[in-house]
């Protein structure tokens, strides 16, 4: 596909979400990266992805509180977060902590897809 | 009239008495009859030589000297003289005679008397023949002295005079008129039973009976009567007392009405307030009864019984007349008497009952009050009882919130006293992250009268807390005032406890459950694409199916996951505007997909914009759309129709199949509520998808509803406020 391929972070603490969600990503065409660790989001080791699928109930550092710090730094603030959640619910919380958008669990792949492509 | 007549009586009367007093002067030869008024001139007058006495000279000296005496009597006297007791009176016997007077001077005694000769006769004949006198002492006599026949008494004895050969001659009869006083002896008496009888009565229906049975004791002038009372509101008078006549009889109706047809024109008598005559009783009725006579009154009287007061009792007396006495002043004096007794006696029994009434009604009250008392102190025995040994704490407090009462439980828990607790003690036993709040919104109840509920920790006698709900409703009295406040607390820690178990457990499980299916259904999707591209379109197939089965799993826990937030208040709406026949058509596609029997078709008017939750809206039309491809498994057709009002947009959701029983419509919104089908097949489902839609309708302001026939299909109806 394109030679400079857009670079998704996965960050669920659920491997088999992130398995299936890389597989998909890299089929429609991303680099994708995950990881179950929200402490991983702290200095982005591997460089900063383009957009970041992040589940709003981590282990460890929780979804929100990623969220608010990364959009409160200057290095990761247009940094697109895409929040997923199993409580539709906490919408409004990833909206107050600055989320872009928000996808409830289970969703389907063209929904996913549809919203990645707002901000890629 | 009476008065010209007694001054023509004395105007002869003093004619006669000079005409006496000049022949006493002259000392005629008929010395014997000077004077003696208008008798004595009418004896003088008379041609005696041509009846059987012969000239009055020659008459024996015994017939004479009685005549003499006679004349000279104040008293009435007659003399019957002769085989025929020719008929000589006085002045004072002219009343007795009556209107036989003056005929019946020089007439046989027995043509004279011939209506009582059947009475006087046999005296008479046993005093010529047996030459002794007879006594008879208020004899009664039916003299038909007017025109008719007349009640009388007399006194009078018989007594013989001899003839100068000897022998018995004649008699001579001296009378007293006792018909007056025998009348007025027997009125008065009745007039005396009559008000001692009544007095004991106790009830205006005892009072009339005896009143009407004492009337038997004077069947002369009362021969029968009946007693009615008034029933103003029924427009009747109904029988109260009868004397002399039985119940049975036609004349004894046991109601009256007070009109113009009524046997008794008891309705004029009312009217007028005045006695009323009825005469030719013997055209009205056959077989009247004849009270103390031998034949039945002709004439009767209605007379009214005043009322006394405002509230009493107003009343008719009929009573029969005697036939042999003329209704006159006297007779109607009396049986005014009798009715004025009559009306006092059902007057003091009226006020009896009132006062029985009265007192009976104060005897209730009094036993009432008592027995609350006892009651009062029983049940504030037994609600101590209670209110100690009850698991909540209780409390009382006065009408501006001042706490006097706690139960046991209270100082139990918190370790406290009365001292330390009454009034507004309690705050000391908060916690002080909440008292501010607890006082705050409880004065507010206290001032407003609004019940109180609320739920915070309180401080255990160890220092630790625990949470009550706690509750305090006013107690008001009969004019709604606030007299005192009762409270409880209920220990709901535990409860809180299993409710954030059960919270967290079911929002843990959802996510639990929602984690795999996630993933699952991203699989199925992901194999799905790569089966298409890779040309395997029925594998794909396959792959969607088993999507659309993932779905349902996805709804079921959604609907326990919505359940669980709705029992627990912590459904939240996200609010958005958005168009809703954008909604109902991606609905309706998705919908469409999970089916292949039916085709879902829409009827919807033009598009409204909704502020509403698109999620949880577009979960309502899934739902009923889905409940409706569900119960109508023969069908093929299911119908979106929108509707616009003023103020709602009404979406309607209608299938074609089995329909829901009358009876279980009401309970449709239920939670857990499943409709079987008649054919016992068991539709799946938890019986939450309508429980939520409605939840979710009327806390977006709107309503839902059912319409359905059974085998016909089912409508769900619902409104959302525009």
């Amino acid at each position: 596909m394109q030679q400079n391929k857009k670079k998704i972070l996965i960050a669920d603490d659920d491997p088999a979400i992130l398995d299936v969600l890389t597989l998909f990503l890299q089929d429609v065409g991303y680099e994708v990266e995950s990881t179950t660790d929200g402490e991983a989001l702290r200095d982005f080791p591997h460089g900063y992805p383009d957009l970041l699928l992040l589940d709003i109930w981590m282990s460890g550092w929780n979804g929100r509180d990623i969220c608010l710090s990364l959009k409160s730094q200057d290095a990761t603030r247009h940094l697109p977060i895409l929040i997923l959640s199993a409580n539709r619910e906490t919408q409004h919380i990833a909206c107050a902590a600055g989320a872009d958008d928000f996808l409830a669990k289970p969703f389907d792949l063209d929904d996913l897809l549809k919203k990645i492509e707002l901000y890629l | 009239m009476a008065q010209k007549e007694s001054r023509l009586l004395n105007a002869r009367k003093t004619a006669s008495s000079q005409k006496g007093k000049q022949q006493t002067n002259h000392a005629s030869p008929a010395d014997f009859l000077a004077g003696g008024g208008e008798m004595g001139e009418r004896i003088r007058a008379t041609d005696w030589s041509k009846t059987s006495l012969g000239a009055a000279e020659r008459w024996p000296q015994s017939l004479k000297t009685i005549v003499r005496i006679m004349l000279t009597s104040r008293q009435p006297i007659w003399i019957g003289w002769g085989p025929d007791l020719i008929k000589l009176y006085n002045d004072p016997y002219k009343a007795i005679a009556g209107g036989k007077h003056p005929e019946a001077l020089g007439q046989p005694a027995s043509v004279v008397w011939r209506e009582i000769w059947d009475d006087i006769g046999p005296r008479l004949q046993t005093v010529i023949q047996q030459n002794e006198g007879t006594y008879d002492e208020s004899l009664l006599l039916l003299m038909e002295r007017y025109g008719y026949q007349e009640e009388t008494y007399y006194t009078f004895s018989y007594s013989p005079v001899p003839g100068d050969q000897g022998g018995v001659e004649g008699i001579i009869c001296a009378n007293t008129d006792d018909t007056r006083r025998i009348i007025g002896e027997r009125q008065v008496k009745l007039l005396r039973t009559l008000a001692a009888e009544t007095a004991d009565a106790r009830t205006i229906e005892a009072a009339c009976r005896l009143s009407a049975a004492s009337l038997e004791q004077n069947s002369y002038d009362i021969p029968f009567a009946m007693l009615y009372l008034l029933d103003h509101e029924k427009q009747t008078a109904y029988l109260a007392g009868t004397s002399g006549i039985q119940k049975g009889h036609p004349a004894v109706p046991e109601v009256v009405a007070l009109d113009a047809y009524a046997v008794w024109p008891f309705h004029e008598v009312i009217r007028t307030g005045k006695a009323r005559i009825i005469s030719y009783l013997g055209d009205l009725f056959d077989d009247l009864p004849v009270g103390a006579w031998k034949n039945p009154p002709h004439q009767a009287v209605i007379l009214p019984i005043a009322p006394s007061g405002h509230t009493g009792k107003a009343g008719m007396l009929l009573a029969g007349l005697n036939p042999f006495r003329l209704y006159d002043e006297e007779y109607q004096g009396f049986l005014n008497l009798v009715v004025g007794q009559i009306a006092a006696s059902i007057a003091n029994a009226q006020a009896y009952e009132e006062e029985r009434e009265r007192a009976e009604a104060l005897a209730e009250i009094d036993r009432a009050k008592k027995a609350e008392l006892r009651n009062v102190e029983e049940s504030e025995a037994r609600f101590r009882t209670l209110a100690d040994n009850i698991s909540q704490f209780a409390w009382m407090a006065d009408a501006n919130g001042w706490i006097f009462w706690y139960n046991q439980r209270w100082y139990d828990y918190t370790g406290t006293n009365l001292q330390d607790m009454q009034g507004w003690g309690w705050q000391k036993v908060h916690h002080p992250d909440h008292v501010g709040r607890v006082v705050e919104r409880i004065r507010h109840c206290f001032e407003t009268g609004e019940g109180w509920e609320d739920t915070f920790p309180l401080r255990g006698r160890d220092g630790t807390y625990r949470w009550f709900l706690s509750r305090a409703i006013p107690i008001r009295d009969e004019q709604g005032k606030i007299i005192r406040w009762f409270g409880t607390n209920t220990d709901v820690t535990g409860q809180k406890q299993l409710e954030q178990q059960k919270d967290d457990f079911i929002g843990i499980a959802s996510h639990e459950l929602k984690t795999p299916v996630t993933s699952l259904k991203a699989y199925a999707q992901l194999l799905e694409r790569r089966f298409r591209q890779g040309g395997d379109a029925r594998s794909a197939e396959l792959l969607q199916k088993m999507d659309i089965q993932l779905d349902k799993l996805t709804s079921l826990i959604g609907d326990l996951l919505d359940v669980t937030k709705i029992e627990s208040g912590q459904l939240l709406f996200q609010h958005s505007s958005f168009d809703f026949n954008v909604l109902i058509n991606e609905t309706v596609e998705e919908t469409q997909r999970t089916t292949t029997r039916h085709t879902i078709v829409r009827k919807l008017a033009p598009s409204v914009t909704l502020s509403a939750d698109r999620d949880r809206i577009g979960q309502v039309l899934t739902n009923l759309l889905t409940n409706a491809i569900k119960y109508s498994p023969q069908a093929e057709t299911v119908v979106v129709k929108t509707v616009r009002t003023d103020d709602a947009i009404i979406t309607s959701v209608q299938d074609f199949g089995i329909g829901i029983p009358g009876e279980k419509q009401p309970r449709i919104f239920e939670r857990f509520f499943r409709v079987g089908g008649e054919t016992r097949i068991t539709y799946p489902g938890l019986g939450l998808g309508l429980y939520i839609s409605a939840e979710f309708v009327k806390r977006h302001g709107g309503s839902i509803w059912v319409e359905s026939e059974q085998g016909k299909g089912t409508t769900f109806s619902f409104s959302l406020p525009l």
